[in-house]
């Protein structure tokens, strides 16, 4: 269903409609959580499909897209519910006079088959709407975001001309304001695989990552050279020569003395180290401590609470 | 009698896939009264049925059969019964019904008690509490019954293991009481008196809102700890109860005569204190910790000798120290240095000691792999600290709560946001 | 006389013994001076009220009649001088007809005395109620001076402290209110009420342009008895010694310049340290004038600060007798002493990395026993950072290895922090526990 798209137009994306659809997802799920009340049901384990309108502007071959907003979806009829669209597009055009509604969006892993429904009842809004879908599931290894535009094509398949999705590229394009809210939101939380968010942490991920490699590096030569040992390979001189000359550069000191003051700068980092951790440790304690002690404090107080915990 | 059968029928079948166990577990709630009345022939059927196969289905029938009144003979079969079961029940069928498990397993601690054999119960029962623990930190009420067994056995050393793990979730607070001053005994036992000291302090500053006997008695067994950890009996912390503040000291007034006269140095005092309220610490079965207590007297005041002298003579610890003769301060000395609480050597042909600084040196490899560890527990902590963090803040009643406030702040100045890596 | 036999033993008692005694043993003890204090030459450093007292004090404190005697006699004849038959009558009694008939209760001269007094009284009053009605603001001040002066005079202090206190409200100039606080100043001392004294010598100072070098010195040496009656010995001194010598002997209805030089230089070697002592005392022209009057504090000073130690021991034990014969430093003596005596040790034990302690007995003048005891109650306090070897009766000094203690702290930290959180979870879980019970109960 999706292949690249030759229609030869650019989209650019603005980070305001990825956080409007992930705000719309996470609502739905919270409050779809708080209703279910944590009972198991197999109906939770499906994550709630949001849909939405995007609306930009297309001059010339570019398309951006600014903004976004939510639809409601009737899922008995399996299609959008038309006034709420139309009386939502009054008023945003009067707010925003210069944006067309682009297209939609909906959450989920690709593309599926029912979308074309909804995609073809917007055609009549626009001749050629785009369809943004976001990943909601986290994924740490993906890099890129888990944002898709399709575009609808006409194909010929089986000799019938169909209408299909298919990807499109996209930039992403900031302006100031939303700069400075994704740098907020990105301070929220770090991930706990993710980029690192200081210079720091960068520093010692990269260190972490070449000292890792030699460790393999090594480990591949000690196999090697035991494998020769052994009598598996045979032995081949020039390599031999090789890794004689690489040990024969590592600075390897062994007096008492070194290894005295080494052990000793080791474990002076180790203290320092676990140092910072239960300092880190006891700074998020103190932020649990204080929101435990909102939501059960017994007396409502206003400021200034005994300790209670 | 059909029904019965039908019923045994029914285990047998519907015990293999996770839907069938919770249909069959409906059923086994409605056939109760069915049970109850046939407690006789339930002996039998028992046999027709395989512990780790039919766990849910076993235990119904076992809890129904031991609910009455059970003669002397017969409890001994019924440990074994209630062991075997235990040893080889399937975990997930039982934690479906706890309250029959727990009910089982408190029927085999009392008749192991009446048997006056705990050290049956102590592994059925360990097996018990693995089994119904949903993760390593959480307490069930078997723990207390667990750790009352090992300390009726003296088995302290079976507590250690269900003691290491640390436990965060807690359900009911009698339990919490009960196993933290289990917890305590059994590490007393194992003279580890910096953990007893830990989970004495635990009872003593939980949140209470009325003060229980658990309470009183591990706040006596708390100030005697403490004597003999580090010679004090530090103060209420700030957020021990107001009830356990106001009434605690009421009821141990012996105790408090032994801080103070301990706090004198002086070790006549602290005989003189403890003949007057023998009575007391024996109807409190305390006795042997007191003679503990007078014992690390001497030993702080031994130690307090390393401070300020680096040799001195036995005669002269002997004065100090108030021993009766140079003999027991070389005893004294001796087991001190085997315990490891001083550094020192006895030179016996002069009669002196002199005293060593700690060889201790922070730098080999074994306080490294210490530091490590340690380093790996924070880690941990902080892991579990930051999703109870992020569990309270979706929490909705945090949520109504900040919302409430949120209309005294200025837009510009409240920042519910924590800014933590800027 | 038979004392001075007996005075260099007891002198040795005494200072092994230093510091060990508390201090009332050592004033029921009758006090046998080496050197007897010349009763005449003290009392004549004073005037007034004040020489009265210190002369009854001296009277009651030396163990030696001769003394009693002769400080009763001159408080005698100082006492007629004056208007005050009260304070006859008791001294009267305390002499007890030793002093032979011309020192008997003299009625005659007390009654004419009293008659004098209720005249003067009486005019005073009538001479007040017409001010008053007047309303003469100076007058009214006058009189209500004249009255204390009178009171004070007669002894009766609490009144003379009440109408001092009353001019306060007719004080127009600076002075006025200076002269007030003065007076008041002069009785709360007399009364042993020194928080009255801090009060209006703050008063006072709150006018310092009226005030003149004289009045300063007064001022400062009055706070500094205050500091030295509330033992705050380091306070004492720094007034003591802020004392411009223009003070002269223009105080000596309270205090005089000998008694600065001394409260002074003691308070300033048990508590300074050694820069301070150098820069405060030392170098200080001022104080220097002060130390002039009483040589032997001046030296006992430079001895503790170039270490010669024994011979700073023993200008204070000769001291000690007749300090203790001071109305004011009396119950402040043992104190002072073992502080000077601490720090002179510590003193000595601070550049060394060893030290042999029959030397340093020796230069303390004690036995080495008791030297120990005294070194290891300073090391459990903490003030010497050094180890007894008991075997070989050496002291070498241990500094403590930072790493080390370092590490120690921090795994201890580390450890109880683990702790602390962990029972932090478990109360945590209780509370909510807790709390689901209540909101499921109210439903």
């Amino acid at each position: 269903m999706s292949s690249s798209s030759s229609s030869g137009l650019t989209f650019k994306l603005h980070p305001l409609v990825i956080v409007n659809i992930s705000d719309h997802y996470t609502r739905v799920k919270s409050q779809q959580a708080h209703l279910n009340n944590g009972v198991a049901s197999p109906s939770s384990s499906h994550p709630p499909r949001v849909f939405g309108c995007v609306i930009g502007v297309q001059r010339g071959r570019t398309v951006e897209i600014f903004n976004s907003f939510e639809l409601l979806y009737d899922p008995v009829t399996d299609s959008i519910d038309r006034s709420f669209l139309l009386k939502k597009q009054e008023l945003y055009k009067k707010v925003f006079p210069n944006f067309y509604i682009l297209g939609w969006y909906s959450t989920g892993t690709d593309a599926q088959e029912s979308d074309m429904q909804i995609h073809k009842a917007l055609m009549d809004i626009n001749e050629s709407p785009v369809y943004v879908v976001l990943n909601p599931s986290i994924n740490h290894a993906q890099k890129d975001l888990p944002v898709t535009i399709y575009e609808s094509e006409l194909h010929v398949i089986d000799g019938i001309p169909q209408l299909i999705f298919v990807r499109s590229s996209y930039t992403i394009e900031t302006v100031e304001a939303e700069r400075i809210s994704v740098d907020h939101v990105a301070h929220l939380k770090p991930s706990d695989g993710g980029s690192a968010a200081t210079q720091l942490a960068a520093h010692l991920t990269g260190t972490y990552s070449a000292i890792k490699m030699l460790n393999s590096r090594v480990r591949i030569l000690h196999q090697y050279l035991l494998s020769m040992q052994r009598g598996d390979i045979p032995c081949d001189n020039s390599l031999l020569r090789q890794v004689s000359s690489l040990l024969r550069r590592l600075p390897a000191i062994e007096s008492v003395k070194f290894q005295d003051d080494f052990l000793m700068e080791y474990n002076d980092t180790l203290l320092m180290t676990y140092l910072a951790m239960f300092t880190n440790c006891s700074s998020t304690m103190n932020e649990l401590v204080d929101k435990f002690n909102t939501t059960y404090d017994k007396h409502t107080r206003r400021g200034g609470r005994t300790a209670f915990i | 009698m059909d029904s019965v059968d039908a019923l045994i029928a029914q285990i047998q079948g519907l015990s293999s896939s996770p839907e069938d166990i919770n249909a069959l577990h409906t059923h086994l709630n409605q056939s109760e009264e069915l049970l109850l009345s046939n407690v006789n022939r339930l002996a039998n059927s028992l046999e027709q049925l395989d512990p780790s196969k039919h766990s849910l289905g076993y235990l119904y029938l076992l809890e129904a059969s031991t609910s009455g009144p059970i003669s002397r003979e017969q409890s001994g079969e019924i440990v074994r019964c209630i062991a075997r079961f235990i040893m080889t029940c399937e975990a997930e069928q039982i934690r479906l019904a706890p309250e029959k498990f727990l009910s089982v397993c408190k029927r085999l601690k009392d008749q192991v008690m009446l048997l006056q054999v705990p050290i049956q119960g102590i592994a059925p029962l360990r097996g018990a509490v693995h089994k119904l623990q949903s993760s390593p930190e959480h307490l069930t009420p078997l723990h207390p019954d667990f750790l009352l067994l090992c300390i009726m056995a003296k088995c302290y050393k079976a507590g250690r293991s269900v003691l290491s793990d640390d436990i965060i979730e807690v359900d009911q607070p009698k339990d919490f009481f009960l196993y933290c001053y289990y917890g305590g005994m059994i590490h007393v036992g194992l003279k580890n008196f910096r953990k007893a000291l830990e989970y004495l302090h635990n009872v003593v500053t939980a949140p209470m809102t009325s003060l229980n006997a658990i309470a009183i008695e591990a706040y006596k067994k708390y100030i005697l700890v403490s004597l003999i950890y580090s010679g004090q009996v530090p103060a209420f912390p700030k957020y021990t109860s107001s009830v356990a503040q106001r009434n605690l000291k009421c009821y141990s007034q012996p105790y408090i005569d032994l801080v103070s006269s301990y706090a004198t140095g002086k070790i006549s005092e602290l005989e003189t204190c403890f003949e007057a309220n023998m009575e007391k610490y024996k109807s409190d079965n305390n006795v042997g910790l007191v003679k503990q207590v007078l014992s690390s007297l001497s030993k702080r005041n031994i130690q307090r000798l390393t401070q300020t002298y680096l040799t001195l003579s036995l005669q002269d610890i002997a004065n100090l120290v108030q021993l009766g003769n140079s003999k027991q301060a070389e005893m004294h000395v001796l087991e001190m240095i085997q315990d490891g609480e001083i550094f020192a050597t006895i030179n016996q042909k002069d009669g002196m000691v002199s005293f060593h600084e700690d060889p201790e040196q922070y730098k080999s490899c074994e306080m490294i792999e210490r530091i490590d560890s340690s380093i790996q527990r924070v880690m941990a902590l902080t892991k579990t600290l930051h999703a109870i963090d992020e569990r309270i803040s979706c929490d909705p009643a945090y949520l109504a709560k900040m919302g409430r406030e949120r209309p005294r702040f200025d837009l510009d100045d409240f920042d519910s946001v924590p800014q933590k890596f800027l | 006389m038979e004392a001075e036999e007996d005075g260099p033993t007891s002198m040795v008692d005494a200072m092994s013994a230093n510091g060990l005694n508390s201090g009332e043993e050592s004033r029921l003890k009758p006090i046998i001076s080496s050197e007897q204090m010349d009763v005449e030459a003290y009392a004549s450093l004073y005037s007034g009220r004040t020489k009265i007292m210190r002369l009854i004090f001296i009277a009651d404190r030396c163990g030696n009649q001769t003394m009693q005697l002769e400080a009763l006699r001159m408080a005698y004849d100082e006492i007629k001088k004056g208007e005050n038959t009260q304070l006859c009558r008791e001294v009267v009694q305390k002499i007890g007809g030793r002093l032979g008939p011309a020192y008997e209760m003299d009625n005659d001269w007390a009654n004419i005395v009293d008659r004098r007094a209720e005249l003067r009284k009486e005019k005073l009053d009538n001479e007040l109620n017409g001010y008053r009605t007047n309303l003469i603001k100076e007058s009214i001040r006058m009189g209500h001076n004249d009255f204390g002066d009178f009171y004070y005079a007669h002894g009766a202090l609490g009144d003379a402290f009440k109408n001092y206190i009353r001019t306060r409200d007719y004080c127009t100039t600076a002075k006025h209110i200076i002269q007030m606080c003065l007076n008041v100043i002069l009785v709360s001392i007399e009364m042993g009420q020194f928080v009255h004294v801090a009060n209006y010598v703050n008063k006072a100072d709150q006018n310092p342009d009226a005030l003149d070098p004289t009045t300063v010195a007064k001022l400062k040496c009055a706070a500094g008895l205050t500091h030295l009656e509330g033992k705050k010995y380091k306070l004492a001194a720094r007034k003591f010694l802020e004392t411009g010598i223009e003070l002269g002997n223009n105080y000596s209805e309270v205090i005089a310049p000998q008694d600065v030089a001394t409260y002074g230089g003691l308070c300033a070697l048990a508590c300074f340290d050694r820069t301070e002592l150098k820069n405060k005392v030392i170098d200080n022209v001022n104080f220097r004038n002060f130390l002039e009057l009483v040589p032997e504090v001046r030296e006992l000073i430079h001895d503790f600060y170039s270490s010669r130690y024994a011979s700073c021991l023993e200008y204070l034990e000769n001291l000690k007798a007749n300090l203790l014969l001071d109305i004011h430093l009396y119950d402040h003596v043992e104190t002072l002493y073992s502080q000077i005596r601490h720090k002179a040790i510590i003193q000595y034990t601070h550049p060394f990395i060893s030290v042999d302690l029959h030397t340093m007995a020796s230069a303390f003048k004690t036995d080495v026993i008791g030297l120990e005891k005294e070194l290891e109650a300073l090391i459990t306090d903490n003030q010497i950072q050094a180890r007894i070897d008991s075997h070989n009766k050496i002291l070498y000094a241990r500094h403590a290895d930072q790493r080390n203690a370092t590490f120690q702290r921090v795994l201890q930290t580390g450890v109880e922090f683990d702790r602390d959180v962990r029972s932090m979870l478990l109360r945590a879980s209780l509370v909510k526990h807790e709390y689901s019970l209540r909101a499921a109960r109210k439903i």
